[in-house]
């Protein structure tokens, strides 16, 4: 990301993803504005890390800034507003501005569970899904992390030969289509029976994650001198614990930059977890394409949708608070 | 004490050779400065000795005792970078204290020596700062006051000076002496700056191209260079090129474009050779062109080419004929441009080397 770049591009950004977004909500593509929701939350996050690093310090925004500031805000929060009325409607039929029958009045005479009851009832499968989501993507990003760390060590200290061949296959997941790797993946993990297990899972869930991690840990490498870790070397600390007490603490931002992708990779991966876990294993992305993949805009799909987006934003909420910019910067400066 | 010798030691680096067979003993207790310019393999012998890099050829020995299998954190050696390197997380207490916890030692023990050596290095007080809190100077001091904690065998500094300003480097490189006086650590110091070299060290090593072409004390090296290489590095940068004509007595006598010198020493070469013979600018006297009567020998007639005032002396471009001299003269009197002057060397200024392709060697 170059230090200053027009905000303009954004701002057509947002504004495309805003008219999607309404178009999708009114022909009721719930799963496309869910996925679109998301999509406008990232391009909030930089525009906000943007503009920070614009301004340096507190001052008056330019009229264009103060609208730019507020159409971001419209756009990322707008779609979740008729999400959140669905979630709570029971009857909200075209061309009604509001739903005509509300959820709580319809709890007492319906005989299934309605809305938000559905939601929190286990037969909805959401409490089970959030935690088999949350664990995997906590076991995915750990892996990830220790797996990555070596890699990417050695890609930013090392010269040796085949080293752009390597980087060009760590960057191969995210080319070749999902579905292309899953099929295949999919035959080979029935045959030794890892289909529909949660290590099969982890498996295909490191194949898109590595990559990014790798990238980001790599420019952290390449920001960190070697002189630290062997200052930390001759004043006596072995290599186990100078990785300990020196080339860790010093990383930590990078590891957390990475390790929060990792973790929204992984429990937004909807393809390779449907194809291996087989039915089997729930994740939030899965079941909620089970409950609105007749694209209707129902209570129960709303509701669930909400739900979805809620780890990652504790996550980012929790990890803003300890990534400085620069690492984002650093970590996508390509 | 440790004393550290160094035994052929060659490091290559695929098809460059950064040292090409480097010996070299440092007394125990003692401080040696390696000098020489930029990429001459100074580095690369400190970083072989604290075994960062593993050498080509050759043995280092501490107390007569190979280090070469030891790996580095087992060598019980301190060294101090360019840049101070300081941990950037944690405080100077922790930054001070790593070598002693890496050592395994009780806590308590760990906080009294961290404060005890904070106050030697005249940082007591700063425990709890971060390295960013810090300025130049004080984190050198930290960095200085991490390596001694530990009391190496051997400290190896890398032009610790090379990142302070000038005021600032001067008390630093008294503060180094006197500390390493105190603390009586064997200590190898790599610098490019002579004048920090003849100051601070016991013993002078210069290198050249990954080869160490002098060694010896401050003063041999300043007075009595082997090479004219080496003694431009020294700072006599002028260069009289002549011939031999006359040997004595302890004395000798140069033909040159200009005129006759006498040369207060007797070179071994033969008479009749080409040879070069070199003068520190601050060793050349100047006077007025109508005080030309009272000067007896080895003067000539020149012409102020150029006079830069530097605070306290004044550094004079003269020329005469092919000669073209650099003159650093300390007393009150200004000439201007253009002005006539009598140029007076000093016969027991003036070394002599021979020709020897670009490199003159003398002795
Ligand atoms: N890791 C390396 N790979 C290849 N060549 C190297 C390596 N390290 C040093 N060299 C080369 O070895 C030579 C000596 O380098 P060294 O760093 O020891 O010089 P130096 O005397 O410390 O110079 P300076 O005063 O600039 O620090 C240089 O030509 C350098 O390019
Ligand atoms: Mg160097």
């Amino acid at each position: 990301m170059s230090r200053r770049r027009h905000p303009l591009p954004w701002a057509i950004g947002s504004l495309a993803l805003f008219v999607l977004l309404a178009a999708s909500l009114l022909t009721g593509r719930l799963a496309l504005a869910a996925a679109l929701a998301g999509l406008g939350g990232v391009v909030a996050i930089l525009a906000v890390t943007l503009f920070r690093r614009h301004q340096g310090g507190p001052q008056r925004l330019s009229p264009f800034q103060r609208f730019y500031l507020w159409f971001v805000g419209i756009a990322v929060l707008g779609p979740f507003i008729p999400l959140v009325i669905a979630s709570f409607a029971f009857r909200w039929n075209w061309p009604d501005l509001l739903p005509s029958v509300w959820w709580w009045t319809a709890r007492t005479t319906a005989r299934t569970p309605r809305g938000w009851d559905y939601v929190f009832s286990p037969i909805s499968r959401v409490l089970e899904s959030t935690a088999n989501t949350v664990i995997i993507a906590l076991i995915v990003t750990l892996v990830c992390i220790v797996v990555s760390l070596p890699a990417a060590r050695v890609i930013a200290r090392e010269n040796f030969r085949g080293k752009s061949l390597i980087e060009f296959f760590l960057l191969t997941p995210l080319i070749v289509p999902e579905i292309a790797v899953g099929l295949g993946i999919l035959i080979t993990f029935i045959q030794i029976g890892l289909a529909g297990s949660y290590l099969g899972i982890v498996i295909v869930h490191l194949i898109p994650t590595i990559p990014y991690m790798v990238r980001v840990l790599t420019s952290v490498f390449q920001g960190l001198s070697r002189d630290y870790e062997e200052q930390a070397q001759v004043l006596g600390a072995g290599p186990l614990r100078t990785l300990w007490h020196v080339t860790l603490p010093m990383i930590l931002p990078g590891i957390l930059a990475g390790g929060l992708f990792a973790f929204l990779v992984s429990s937004n991966i909807f393809l390779l977890t449907f194809f291996i876990g087989r039915g089997r294993i729930e994740t939030l992305p899965t079941l909620l394409f089970s409950e609105v993949s007749g694209g209707r805009l129902d209570p129960e799909g709303a509701g669930i949708a909400l739900i979805v987006t809620i780890p990652g934003i504790i996550l980012l909420i929790m990890t803003e608070r300890f990534i400085k910019e620069e690492v984002f910067a650093k970590g996508f400066g390509g | 004490m440790t004393e550290l010798e160094i035994d052929s030691l060659v490091k290559r680096f695929d098809d460059v050779i950064a040292v090409g067979g480097v010996s070299l003993t440092v007394k125990a207790g003692s401080l040696v400065a390696l000098l020489g310019p930029s990429g001459c393999g100074k580095t690369t012998t400190l970083r072989m000795i604290a075994g960062l890099e593993q050498p080509t050829a050759g043995d280092i020995r501490f107390n007569g005792e190979s280090v070469l299998p030891l790996q580095p954190e087992k060598r019980n050696i301190g060294m101090v970078f360019q840049r101070y390197v300081l941990f950037p997380h944690m405080n100077v207490a922790g930054n001070v204290g790593f070598g002693l916890r890496m050592r395994r030692l009780p806590k308590a023990e760990i906080a009294e020596r961290v404060r005890e050596v904070l106050e030697i290095v005249q940082l007591d007080g700063f425990e709890r700062r971060f390295p960013s809190q810090l300025s130049g100077g004080q984190q050198q001091r930290v960095a200085i006051a991490r390596t001694v904690i530990t009391n190496p065998r051997v400290m190896l500094m890398d032009e610790p000076l090379s990142n302070l300003d000038a005021k600032l480097r001067e008390e630093m490189r008294a503060f180094i002496t006197d500390l390493q006086k105190r603390l009586q650590i064997t200590t190898l110091f790599v610098t490019h700056d002579q004048v920090e070299a003849i100051e601070l060290a016991d013993q002078i090593g210069v290198m050249f191209d990954g080869n160490l072409v002098q060694f010896g004390t401050p003063e041999e090296i300043f007075n009595r260079p082997r090479t004219s290489r080496i003694a431009d590095f020294m700072g006599a940068t002028n260069l009289i090129v002549g011939t031999l004509e006359r040997k004595g007595d302890g004395e000798s006598v140069l033909t040159t474009s200009v005129q006759k010198l006498r040369v207060g020493h007797a070179p071994p070469h033969p008479v009749g050779s080409e040879v070069v013979a070199t003068v520190r600018p601050e060793h050349i006297d100047l006077f007025p062109a109508a005080a030309g009567g009272d000067c007896a020998e080895n003067c000539f007639s020149a012409a102020i080419e150029e006079a830069v005032y530097y605070g306290g002396t004044v550094s004079y471009q003269v020329r005469s004929g092919d000669f073209s001299l650099q003159i650093k003269d300390r007393s009150t009197r200004r000439f201007a441009r253009g002005e006539g002057v009598i140029v007076r060397l000093n016969p027991e200024n003036l070394w002599v080397f021979p020709e020897v392709g670009g490199e003159r060697e003398a002795v």
